[in-house]
């Protein structure tokens, strides 16, 4: 799988860097100023209450949005491309889902491997993978719509997984989980962080946040805070499943 | 309480502008509409369909409100608000905009009236602004607000989790739309029954095509998801067809705007058809009724029209002569004369698209069964000369008269020889022909004894045994001449010389080379006449004619002649669909002088040269009338005025169509920049998805057209064929709807193209968004998807 390979041969170049961002639409200031540092193999969390800037900061750093003010860089490359498009090295998790409603669980998932070249088979394939890893095996074939909150989540997340982008950015992954697939959903995120991909979470889940190894906080578009987590200690330790 | 269902229009004002449009139009097209019908006198129900439309297109436009405002009915519910003000609320918003587009139809429906009358209604007549229309609108406003009513209770019970998501979840229909699905259904099958059963239920037909074209509507979804399978069969390999087939296979509204718009097209197709087909027919009727591209009365006799003719025009290249005599509207009392022998020259293909055709063709056939007819000896003045013998063994003296009719100069004419001759002796006696100076055509030979036989001694009196072995009159030797006896049986009057078979009615007739032996009939009296093929004028017959025993008919100067039958047809040239067409020259040469009900006329092409038209004017030809005028005549005989008002049926009910379609491409367009924002995030590429957009469009196309023609044929041969769209007037083509015919099949194609295309239309407007609008940075917070 071409993608997935391009995606983890440089665990160097994933390291998502933001140099004094700000962000202005119609004069209301939504970012000022933030610069933040989402290393490859770490998972971050980015809280902060509403309104504070966490989806808009996910959305600068994965080239959704143009900053206003400073650059959002992946490795040494810009993540604005210019027409709005994420780079293919980035990966979302949107808080709304963004899924297909007329696709199943699985074509969604399969899509997002189909859209970078991989054949329909060996897609599907992987969709299959990439659902069991969130426990959605059972509701593949059926149309999404019909689906439940959550399980659209974790669909979201499937495909967000599957195609092994060297960076994830996921906005609110666990808003409408229960513990245990939370539980689920943060394993599989740190797998990914272990195989050295930069994960970012936006969060208001304390729980969430002491899962992951940095933790930046937001208020009003400004960093409040920075710091490393107890997680990060653990898995410094080894201690950390 | 007016702020709230302000504000509403002004949130929604795309939706309320478009049911303010509906209503707009509607109350236009049925003020109009019924204004002209009913000044004509025509069928009122002819608004009917559109009416129907309407219903179920601003219901479709409320409920898309409705599902605009699940939200704040939530809201409302959750506040606990009473039905009875929840209802309010619901109802006040789109009834704002639905009066305010009647009131706005109504000011132009009054507007609009005085020039549509002044553009379909006969010269002289007005349309006035009656209580009719404005009641019309009326109920159809009360209609649209008792069935909006009806909305309200799936909005008060609705489940709460339902009605409070952020996700709408497709639902399954309900027992009311179920209901009203089966009663679509069954209401189209039971009116197709209908229409066929009772032809003249002009309502049932109207009403009908509404009912036909929404069960169409109906079916439309599942042809949709049909073609989609289709398109998409086999290439689940390929991203964009796959994804064209998703949506159309899986979205629950796909094919939901298609449902008015097809009902719209199948009423149009036959409120279109029908205008066409009564234009067309009347048309065609006047084309049949001037015979040629261009009609000339004539100031004269028919024979001079006919030197006329032949002197303007000595080719026979630009006109012929006729005449018409028609003295009441039985087809055999409509007759009409024209020069055959110009007719393919001057006429040719004019009347090939009419119900004229076949007997247009036929009188190419009628001109040779004409020339073909046997010379008649020819009598000029002179002197009518007769040698009678009497037998021997009759007992008395034989007391004769011996009348001779003759046609000439001064039309019929007659001359008399009485004389007396004891039995065994024979006499001779010779009177002056006059009248002949041109020529005269011999008609009979009377030969009457001077006593009948009573019936009680019929058998018993005898009749002389008459020999005429000299009988010449004006040049002519009628010994030498074919006579038969009249109202003899064929060939049993002694037609030939060996027959010798008394036929005492009838008296009898012995041919014999240089004689003529006659023995008078009972009653006194015998008629010789020339064989019917040399007296017959061949003729052509329309309609139903009433040709008694015999057939015959009148000359231009009402002489009777035997008619010979050349063939019957559905119409013919100038006489329509009742009467019978001969050849002029024919019919002239054994005719008095014309009857003054004789209209002489003269027949020519439309490029006829001005030298010769200068030169037909001159000898007394009056203006030219074209087609057009004879069209126009006809159509204000058969009140066509009715018709045209499916037009504003057929107009009306397009655009209702067309709108009710908008409604739901703005929603379509709002989820479309969804989706498009979502494959962008996935980095599907820009083909992919355009490739796909244009596969889910010319599907949607192609189900639309396939749905659209096969309604509208449907409904069209199930109904307008079906339909009595017009009286029409006597001896005029009858009024056929043949599925085959230009007009039918012309409606059909037209509201089939315009369809289709406002499907391509809207289906790309649907799918047109701006980059920045499909931007996946949109996708970032608000409406969840799906």
């Amino acid at each position: 799988m071409n993608a997935q390979n391009a995606g983890a041969s440089s665990i160097s170049s994933n390291t998502l860097t933001m140099e004094g961002v700000g962000l202005d639409v119609h004069g209301v200031m939504l970012l000022d100023d933030v610069s933040m540092r989402f290393e490859a193999g770490r998972m971050t969390a980015v809280s902060g209450p509403s309104g504070s800037g966490k989806t808009t900061l996910l959305s600068v750093a994965g080239g959704l949005l143009k900053p206003t003010r400073g650059t959002a860089s992946l490795g040494s490359t810009l993540t604005w491309q210019g027409t709005g498009d994420p780079p293919p090295q980035v990966a979302f998790v949107l808080q709304v889902y963004g899924l297909v409603p007329v696709l199943s669980a699985r074509e969604n998932v399969a899509l997002a491997l189909r859209a970078r070249g991989v054949s329909l088979d060996e897609a599907e394939e992987h969709a299959d993978e990439a659902l069991g890893r969130f426990d959605l095996t059972h509701v593949g074939a059926r149309q999404v719509e019909e689906l439940s909150g959550g399980q659209m989540q974790r669909v979201a997340l499937s495909r967000a997984l599957v195609v092994q982008a060297p960076v994830v950015l996921a906005d609110e992954p666990t808003s409408e989980l229960d513990e245990g697939n939370r539980d689920r959903v943060l394993s599989e995120l740190r797998r990914e962080a272990d195989l050295g991909r930069t994960v970012v979470i936006a969060t208001h889940d304390p729980v969430i946040v002491q899962a992951c190894d940095v933790h930046h906080a937001l208020d009003e578009g400004r960093v409040t805070t920075f710091e490393e987590t107890l997680a990060a200690t653990r898995q410094a330790r080894g201690t950390l499943p | 309480m007016i702020a709230a269902p302000v504000d509403g229009l002004r949130v929604r004002r795309g939706t309320h502008a478009i049911i303010f449009a509906i209503a707009f139009i509607t109350s236009t097209g049925t003020f109009t509409g019924i204004g002209v019908a009913r000044e004509v006198g025509a069928s009122v129900p002819v608004v009917l369909p559109m009416v129907m439309l309407v219903l179920v297109a601003l219901l479709s436009c409320t409920a898309e409100v409705n599902r605009e405002r699940r939200g704040d009915f939530a809201l409302m519910r959750l506040r606990g608000w009473s039905s009875l003000r929840i209802t309010a609320a619901v109802l006040a918003e789109p009834a704002l905009s639905l009066t305010g587009g009647c009131v706005a139809g109504l000011v132009a429906g009054v507007g609009m009236l005085p020039f549509l009358a002044r553009a379909w209604l006969p010269d002289g007549t007005s349309a006035s602004v009656g209580v009719w229309p404005f009641a019309a609108v009326l109920v159809e406003l009360a209609l649209v607000a008792a069935a909006m009513a009806a909305q309200v209770v799936p909005v008060l019970r609705r489940p709460m989790t339902e009605q409070i998501s952020a996700t709408e979840r497709p639902r399954e229909a309900g027992v009311v739309s179920t209901f009203g699905f089966v009663l679509v259904f069954f209401g189209s099958v039971v009116g197709v029954y209908q229409a066929w059963a009772d032809p003249g239920a002009n309502w049932v037909v109207h009403a009908t095509s509404c009912l036909l074209g929404l069960a169409a509507g109906m079916l439309a979804p599942w042809l949709v998801r049909g073609a989609g399978a289709w398109q998409g069969a086999g290439r689940r390999d390929a991203v964009a067809p796959h994804l064209a087939a998703s949506r159309i296979l899986r979205s629950s509204g796909v094919g939901q705007p298609l449902m008015v718009l097809v009902a719209a097209a199948t009423v149009s197709c036959v409120a279109l058809g029908g205008v066409l087909i009564v234009n067309q027919w009347a048309g065609d009727a006047g084309r049949i009724a001037n015979g040629a591209p261009v009609f000339m009365r004539y100031q004269g006799t028919p024979q001079q029209a006919l030197d006329a003719t032949r002197a303007a025009d000595p080719d026979g290249q630009w006109a012929l002569a006729g005449a018409t005599v028609f003295d009441d509207d039985r087809p055999e009392s409509r007759r009409v004369y024209l020069d055959t022998s110009r007719y393919e020259d001057v006429v040719g293909g004019f009347l090939d698209t009419t119900a004229a055709r076949e007997g247009s063709h036929a009188v190419d056939e009628l001109r040779e069964t004409s020339q073909g007819l046997p010379e008649r000896p020819v009598m000029s003045n002179g002197r009518w000369t007769m040698r009678v013998a009497v037998n021997e063994s009759f007992t008395r003296l034989a007391e004769l008269t011996f009348r001779l009719n003759y046609v000439g100069d001064r039309g019929a004419d007659v001359a008399f020889i009485e004389i007396a001759v004891p039995p065994g002796q024979s006499r001779t006696k010779s009177v002056r022909i006059t009248g002949c100076d041109d020529r005269c055509l011999i008609r009979s030979l009377d030969v009457e004894e001077g006593r009948p036989c009573a019936q009680v001694t019929k058998d018993l009196c005898g009749r002389p045994k008459l020999t005429l072995d000299q009988v010449e009159a004006g040049g002519v030797d009628l010994t030498s001449q074919p006579w038969v006896l009249e109202g003899a049986a064929p060939g049993a009057a002694g037609a030939g010389p060996d027959a010798t078979d008394a036929v005492a009615e009838s008296g009898t007739l012995n041919l014999i080379p240089g004689r003529l032996e006659v023995r008078p009939a009972r009653r006194g009296q015998s008629t010789l006449m020339p064989p019917t093929e040399l007296l017959a004028l061949p003729v052509l017959a329309a309609g139903e004619v009433d040709w008694g025993q015999t057939p015959e008919v009148k000359t231009p100067g009402g002489d009777h002649r035997p008619a010979e039958l050349v063939g019957t047809y559905a119409a013919l040239p100038v006489a329509g669909a009742g009467g019978v067409l001969a050849d002029l020259a024919t019919a002239l040469s054994d005719s008095s002088p014309a009857v003054p009900a004789a209209q002489a006329l003269i027949l020519a092409r439309d490029d006829i040269p001005a030298d010769v038209m200068s030169a037909l004017a001159a000898a007394g030809a009056e203006e030219p009338v074209m087609p057009d005028e004879q069209s126009s005549n006809i159509s204000a005989a058969a009140g066509t005025a009715g018709v045209q008002v499916g037009w504003v049926v057929a107009v009306c009910s397009l655009m209702v169509g067309l709108l009710t379609s908008l409604v739901y491409i703005a929603r379509l367009r709002r989820a479309h920049a969804q989706e498009e924002a979502v494959l962008r995030l996935l980095l599907v590429p820009t083909p992919t998805r355009a490739a796909a957009n244009r596969r889910e469009v010319w599907t949607l196309a192609f189900a639309s057209a396939v749905v659209t023609c096969a309604a509208g044929y449907l409904a069209v041969v199930a109904l307008l064929t079906r339909a009595e769209l017009v009286d029409v007037p006597a001896n005029q083509p009858a009024l056929e709807s043949p599925i085959g015919s230009t007009s039918l099949l012309t409606a059909i194609a037209l509201v089939t193209l315009g369809c289709t295309l406002a499907v391509i239309a809207g289906g790309f407007l649907a799918r047109h968004v701006r980059h920045d609008e499909a931007s996946p940075a949109s996708l970032r917070e608000g409406t969840v998807t799906p």
